[in-house]
């Protein structure tokens, strides 16, 4: 046999020749440019093998469990804000000094009943009845009565509400959504996302404790502290999942009229924005709806706000005043481009 | 490497869908040849074990601010690789050894990373092509690390033809590895 079959090649490698032959391989290594390919073609195969051989005594099982283990403990602590920019986000401030507009819509006042509706680009704050406050996010309404009943607080909400319930033991605060969701609890602090356009509602707890009874999946489910449970709104499958709440203080920051993007795409922040201020926003260039910002707008107005993002740069924007058009829809419309 | 994409489209999972059960996928794989890698650094098997749980722990927790997609192997082995030599500088471990093949220096690229499947579609592929002969004998040698006199008295046939046996599994395997041998020769040259 020849001293180049791989054979050789594998015991040269492996050390395992006698002296003289190894001499002989060296020499042909030296000189041969095609043997040294066999030999490193061969040292690869090796080292495969040998690579597969050793992973082989190696159990993932329980590295993955610590893993896990771990990965759990971390998120049940809360988290703390940071704010980190990268190549994808773009950090905004705005610079406007604090200011708050309250401006009260009051509708269909009945015998019993007032309905409040935050008009676009404020915030309301409605005190009822027994004490309890809840601040109504823009265009949400909060229907309750001019008196409790005893036994029972209900009220009515669509959109979004922080609600600070007063303690009472005796008297259950519930409140009622659209789609026949109650949200109970006997004095506490919480969030509730539920718009009529949105697949999805969510109830946050900030303290204490609240119940959510779902009537399409027929289950009741319980939050803690820190916990939020978020339903799909599909009629045939309604989806309940409870989650630790990612950041409280960046979901319930609209109250004191901020909005608060961490890495949100601009089609989110579209969404958040025509409800905010009441306006329809549509996108020339599907490019840019996955771009992500991260931003905090304490009370500018939606000129202001455009203007920022439109300066963070890559953004242009055109502002559509529908009010003389024969149209439907008479909101203002705004279109966002990307930038030429 | 053909399975890249489907490691990023793995980790696109964990990114945007939060998903553990793709990070457990994800783990199984490259765990096992991570410890491998580690170990051409440090010697302690519990302290490669920590080196590649960390890393894929700071993988989860900045899954989010990663990209990824394509490179997931390189950033997983440079990962591995500086925590390693961080230790090793920073002389928390009192013994490190640096292993060398005796012909070919081990070279610690991340391309050197194969996840237990590569492997396995790698080597046994090509092995189940060959006869079963031949085959018993390379496993014999390659796995049970038996010398070719050895085989030679357990198969009942001379040493020659264990040799040609032999040469003839590693030509077939270097046949089908044809693609990762050419890469490996724009590497080292």
């Amino acid at each position: 046999m020849m001293k180049q079959e791989e054979a050789y090649i594998l015991s040269y490698i492996k050390g395992t020749l006698n002296k003289e032959d190894t001499a002989i391989m060296d020499q042909l290594y030296r000189t041969s440019p095609e043997f040294r390919k066999d030999v490193k073609d061969v040292a690869f195969i090796n080292g495969l093998l040998q690579n597969a051989a050793q992973q082989k005594n190696i159990d993932p099982q329980s590295g993955w469990i610590r893993l896990k283990n771990r990965i759990e403990q971390n998120r049940s602590k809360i988290l703390t804000m940071r704010w980190i920019s990268s190549a994808a986000a773009v950090i905004i401030v705005g610079i406007l000094s604090w200011q708050l507009i309250f401006r009260v819509n009051m509708e269909g006042s009945s015998r019993f009943y007032n309905t409040v509706t935050a008009s676009p680009s404020s915030i309301n704050k409605v005190i009822l009845p027994d004490g309890s406050e809840v601040w109504l996010n823009a265009s949400s309404t909060l229907r309750y009565p001019k008196k409790f009943v005893p036994g029972n607080r209900t009220v009515e909400l669509e959109g979004e509400g922080y609600f600070k319930v007063v303690s009472d033991k005796k008297n259950r605060f519930d409140v009622l959504l659209k789609n026949g969701t109650k949200v109970s609890a006997y004095g506490t602090e919480f969030n509730i996302s539920a718009y009529a356009n949105e697949k999805r509602y969510s109830v946050l707890l900030t303290k204490g404790h609240v119940d959510v009874f779902i009537p399409e999946a027929k289950q009741t489910e319980s939050l803690k502290a820190g916990e939020e449970v978020v339903l799909a709104t599909s009629t045939t499958k309604p989806e309940v999942r409870i989650k630790p709440a990612e950041n409280m203080q960046m979901s319930t920051a609209w109250k004191d009229g901020k909005l608060v993007f961490y890495r949100k795409t601009l089609g989110h922040i579209a969404g958040v924005l025509s409800k905010r201020f009441d306006v329809t926003i549509e996108f020339a260039d599907s490019v840019i709806v996955d771009q992500e910002y991260t931003a905090t707008f304490d009370n500018e107005n939606m000129n202001e706000i455009l203007d920022l993002l439109k300066q963070a740069g890559k953004l242009d924007y055109t502002i559509i005043n529908q009010n003389t058009k024969d149209s439907h829809d008479k909101r203002t419309k705004i279109i966002f481009q990307k930038t030429e | 490497m053909h399975n890249n994409e489907s490691w990023g489209h793995l980790f696109e999972q964990i990114a945007v869908n939060d998903d553990t059960n793709a990070l457990e996928q994800l783990f199984m794989e490259f765990y096992p040849p991570l410890c491998v890698f580690a170990k051409q650094y440090i010697d302690n098997d519990e302290v490669c074990k920590d080196v590649v749980q960390d890393t894929f722990f700071i993988l989860w927790q900045k899954r989010k601010q990663i990209n990824v997609r394509y490179s997931l192997r390189n950033y997983l082995a440079t990962s591995v690789r500086n925590r390693c030599v961080d230790l090793i500088r920073k002389k928390k471990l009192t013994d490190t050894y640096l292993s060398a093949q005796k012909v070919i220096p081990v070279s610690s690229s991340p391309e050197e990373v194969y996840s237990v499947s590569e492997l396995k579609q790698l080597i046994e592929a090509s092995l189940q092509t060959l006869p079963e002969n031949i085959r018993h004998a390379f496993e014999l040698n390659r796995f049970q690390n038996k010398t070719y006199v050895e085989i030679a008295g357990e198969m009942n046939v001379s040493v020659k033809t264990i040799e040609s046996y032999i040469s003839r599994a590693l030509k077939i395997l270097r046949e089908s590895l044809k693609d990762y041998l050419t890469l490996l020769l724009l590497f080292l040259y």
